[in-house]
Order: C-alpha cells, then structure tokens, then sequence
C-alpha cells in the first residue's frame, strides 16, 4: 500500500481499499494476520473482490468465444492464440510496469512510480488483492483490440501491440481516473461535478480496448474481399453463431464480477443495485438490438442482437452504482441502437471490424460515461455510501459532472488512439502489420500457427466473384 | 441394368429415401455436395448485409436398378421432392463386380432384379 499512500485523494480507487484495510497502509503485511486484526470486515471484502476477479477471469474465456465464433473458420486458432496471448504477456506487463504506473505515486497526476514486480512495499495482501482485480481488468483491454484486427493482423506484431497496450497505454489513462490522476482531480480543481468518474471501466477499459482496436483496423485496412469494385460492403460470415452466443452469455455472467466488483467491498450492500442495473442494461441492449435489426434487415438478427448485449453493458459499467433501475434500461436501449448504427456506419466508411468491437466497446463506451452526467441520482458516492454524492443533469446536479465526462472521453480517446496510432504506425513501417495476400486467403491458422482449428473441415466457398478481383479498400486519411 | 443419378435438396431426402424403401429400392448410396443449375442461390444476410450462396447444398444419390423398373424409380423420386428443382440422369451399368462378402450378401440384390449378376 505504501507505493500509493502519498496520493490519498478521496477519488481513487485506491482510498477505498485503504479504508477498508487502513493499517495496511503504514506498512506492507504479507502474512495477513495485521490485516484482518485490524479490520473485522477484510475477510468479507478480500473473499468478494477475490471472487468478482475470478468471474472477470472467465470474461477472457467469453470473448475468445465471440470473437472466435464471428470469424471465418481458417482463422480460429489464430484468434484463440490471441486471446490467450493478451492474457499472458499481458499479465507479465502488468506485473512488471503497468500496475505501478496506473497506481504508484502520481508523478503530476499523470503517471504513477511505485514498486515494479511488485516488490518491496508492494508485497502486502491488500496490494495484491488490488493486483489480481485490475489485471484481470487490463486483460480485458487487450482482448478487445483483438477483434477489431482479426483475420489479417501479423501474430508477431500483435504480440507486441498486446504487451504494450496492457502496460502502458491502459495504466497510464487507467492512473488519471483511478489512480488519482488529473481526470478524478477535475472536480476538486475546476468543480466540475467529483472530477471525471467511471465506475466499473466504461472508459477506462472499454474505449481503450475500442479506441485501440479503431487505430488497428484503420491501419490494417479491409479484409481481402469485405469491398466489392464499387467500394460497397459485403458479408463474410463468421463460422460458429452458437460459440459466439455462448460468448455473449459467458461475458454476462463474467459482467457480474466486473461492475458489482469494483466495489472492492462486500460491505458496500449497493453492489445488489449495481447487479441489477447491469442485468437491465444488458437486457435493453439486447433487446432493441434485436427489434431494430428485425425492423431494418427484416430478420431479428443473432449477432447483432448478440453484440447489443454487449453495448448495452459496456454503457452500464460507468453508471452502474449510481443509476435507478428505470436509468438503466433507458442508458441500454440507447446503447443497443447507437451500436447498430456504428457497426452500419464503421462498414460504410471502409473501416472494417469483424466482430463490431469499435461499436459495442469505444461507441458505447463513450455513451457510458456521458450518461453518468445526465442519469445519476446523487444516492452513491465514490464508492462509497458517504458524500459527496455523484449526481447527474436530471437530479440537478447541474452540468458540472456532464462537463468532466466529456473531457474524460475527448482525454481517453486522444490519448489512446493517438499513442496507438503511433505504436501501430511505427510497427506497420517496420515489421509490418498486414499478413501477405497470399497468407490471408490461405488463413492465418496455417500460415502463422501450423495449427488448423477444424483440420477436417473443407473451407466453404468465397463466393460469387473471383476473389481476385478484390483488392483492400484505400483508406482514405487525413 | 441401369444407374439412376437424382439430385435432390436436403429437405426432401427424407421422403424420397421413405418412398424408395417402401417400393423396394432400399439399396442406395447418397452424396452431400454442392451445386447449381440455373437458380441465383440462396439468400442469407449476416450483420445487415445481403449475400448469396449461389452453390446450394444438395443430395446427390445413386439407385442401381433393373431396366424395366427405371420409370417406377424416376416417378416415385419426382413425386416425393415435387418442390425441388431436379434433375435425373439415367446411365446403362455395363458390369457390376463384388467381393466374396458382398458375394454372399448379395441374395437382395438378385431378388429384387430377378437375375444372378
């Protein structure tokens, strides 16, 4: 706890758990026994939080099932190795620098220094329990990026990519929100609202996996295919609608972990309220999904309605504490339709996302954490049931706290899809992004792993016009 | 003898193989493939996008049959696929060999086209 004691903002994350274990602050305590004597409810607290990482765990396992089902089946091994290498390398990061960057002492509410690896101070059961929460958390980051590049990303390159979104890119915006960084400061500096706030990770995980995910496909550039002649979009259908349903519903129950979580505290009883509006939320997602495609394509359509869940929840995640029931619905409703319009959007404009991550993550990240401004009813704290509350437009909190949520989505996408774009830019000029052609038709489970996901599968037909014909669409950048 | 070659869709098979047991010509071998004539393929949609499947999935199975049972056959697997778009060919089998086991077993087959092959 020492690597973070200096920077005892009341906004942060951090506070939370030092009030819950406050000895612990004034000096590392691997054992325990310190911990627990000190605090009758660290048991509750380490059990839930505990708990909660492991559901956010299993949200790894959720989204290499949709991602995996929503492609072509000769490149499922390719996307499944991605998933678990976000995971692996991605930890390693995050032990090694990305937790003391986002929760070390702040270096002018910008970056944090702490203990690296964990050493040192950092060898204390609170610590770690924090430790396992948000790296399961930054795990999820990656993962998203994944989806956006999928079917074309060179594997050697995204290793690269992987690493360096989890230990840099996502500490370091992760540290302005919750690690007492400028953005949680606004409030206290410019009294907008509490400063910018972001419950579960709209923002902070979710638009910096989408907003990374959006350089990526821009740089990368459209499957071989996805355009015809006249630059008009065309389907190429993923292999498995059932794995990627099976994702959806993983990444929901995984959600549970992820929103009511965050926490940190079993003690806090507003994580039943934080369940519901999650479960709401998705549901409305999904829902309007559902009815909007069935009224614009003229059949309800499964991933789409698939992906709403989804939107709908990355909306909730910001808001989750600090909605009523009747919010939340209304906060999914909105995500769901804002989501199918992007993907519609995203495909007309050449950027091509197979699996709709820029939509459901970056786009309804960003309404996520706009909606706290205009929905919170000023019941909840910062995580904590103590004032000063958060509250939104509509319970006349003024527009203070609408104002810091804006600037926190115009900081978080400056940063992460300017640092991004330079990082994949740099690796595009150098090693490369984009497999060959050649490799591509061939798919990536050959070419870059020898490992065929379904060996005894014939590959269904690229139909209707010779695939020579097509060439990626041209980006068109400024 | 003659062999008859019927492409038929997926849906139907079920009824054209009911059908060809029932009369008798319950020996048969049958294909999963794709394939197309002059229809434009089947419509599908996938996230808001309209695509086709122009080769469709369909059944390709092969009846051997005595001569004089040929228009039996071609009637009762017309019959049961009414709404498919098929077609039939007809081929003359010069010869049929078989191993010692199908040697054995192969009482059925002379039974039912009344000559020792």
């Amino acid at each position: 706890m020492v690597i973070m004691m200096k920077d005892t903002y009341q906004l942060c994350l951090i506070l939370v758990l030092s009030i819950v274990v406050v000895p612990s602050v004034f000096a590392a305590d691997p054992v325990g026994d310190v911990t627990l004597a000190e605090d009758s409810n660290a048991a509750v607290n380490f059990t839930w939080t505990l708990m909660a990482a492991f559901l956010v765990f299993l949200m790894q396992g959720g989204f290499a099932m949709l991602e995996g089902g929503l492609v072509r089946a000769k490149n499922t091994s390719n996307i499944m190795m991605k998933n678990l290498a976000d995971f692996t390398i991605g930890s390693l990061g995050y032990w090694a620098i990305g937790f003391p960057l986002m929760f070390g002492t702040s270096v002018a509410g910008l970056y944090g220094v702490g203990s690296w690896f964990l050493l040192g101070e950092a060898y204390d059961v609170s610590t770690y329990l924090l430790w396992i929460f948000q790296m399961v958390f930054a795990g999820t980051a990656a993962t998203i990026a994944s989806g956006a590049m999928a079917e074309r990303t060179k594997f050697r390159t995204y290793y690269i990519i992987s690493f360096l979104i989890t230990s840099l890119v996502y500490p370091i915006y992760g540290h302005w929100v919750w690690g007492g960084g400028w953005l949680s400061m606004l409030g206290e500096w410019y009294g907008l609202g509490l400063g910018h706030v972001d419950f579960a990770g709209s923002g902070v995980v979710h638009m910096v996996g989408g907003g990374a995910g959006l350089a990526g496909a821009m740089l990368l550039g459209a499957r071989i295919g996805k355009y015809d002649n006249e630059g008009k979009p065309r389907a190429i259908p993923g292999h498995s609608i059932s794995m990627a349903v099976l994702g959806v519903f993983i990444l929901w129950f995984g959600w549970f972990g992820f929103n009511p979580g965050s926490t940190l505290a079993a003690t806090e009883l507003r994580i039943s309220i934080i369940a519901v509006t999650t479960l709401l939320a998705g549901s409305a997602g999904g829902f309007i999904a559902t009815l909007y495609t069935w009224k614009k394509f003229g059949h309800p359509d499964v991933t789409m309605a698939g992906n709403g869940v989804i939107a709908g929840l990355v909306a909730i995640t910001a808001p989750c504490a600090w909605v009523e029931a009747w919010a939340a619905v209304v906060i999914g409703l909105a995500a769901g339709l804002i989501m199918v319009e992007s993907v519609l959007f995203f495909e007309r404009k050449g950027i091509d996302d197979p699996i709709g991550a820029v939509s459901c993550h970056l786009i309804a990240g960003i309404w996520g954490l706009i909606s706290v401004g205009i929905f919170a009813d000023g019941t909840y704290g910062l995580y904590t049931t103590e004032g000063p509350f958060v509250t939104g437009l509509l319970y006349g909190g003024g527009t203070g706290q609408l104002v810091a949520q804006v600037i926190g989505v115009i900081a978080n996408f400056a940063w992460v899809f300017g640092t991004t774009y330079v990082i994949f830019w740099t690796l595009k000029k150098t090693i490369g992004l984009r497999v060959s052609k050649e490799e591509e038709e061939e798919g990536l489970d050959k070419t870059e792993h020898g490992a065929i996901c379904y060996p005894d599968f014939t590959a269904p037909l690229e139909e209707s016009k010779k695939l020579e014909n097509y060439e990626p669409k041209k980006q068109e950048m400024k | 003898m003659k062999k008859v070659e019927a492409t038929v869709s997926p849906n139907s098979l079920n009824s054209v193989l009911n059908a060809l047991t029932k009369a008798g010509f319950s020996n048969l071998t049958y294909f999963e493939g794709k394939g197309r004539s002059h229809q434009k393929g089947e419509k599908k949609m996938w996230r808001g996008q309209e695509y086709r499947e122009i080769y469709e999935r369909i059944i390709q199975m092969k009846v051997i049959v005595e001569n004089n049972d040929i228009s039996r056959v071609i009637n009762i697997i017309k019959n049961a696929s009414k709404d498919d778009e098929n077609m039939i060919y007809i081929t003359e089998v010069e010869e049929i060999t078989m191993n010692k086991i199908m040697e054995e077993r192969a009482e059925v087959l002379v039974r039912r086209t009344g000559e020792v092959v």
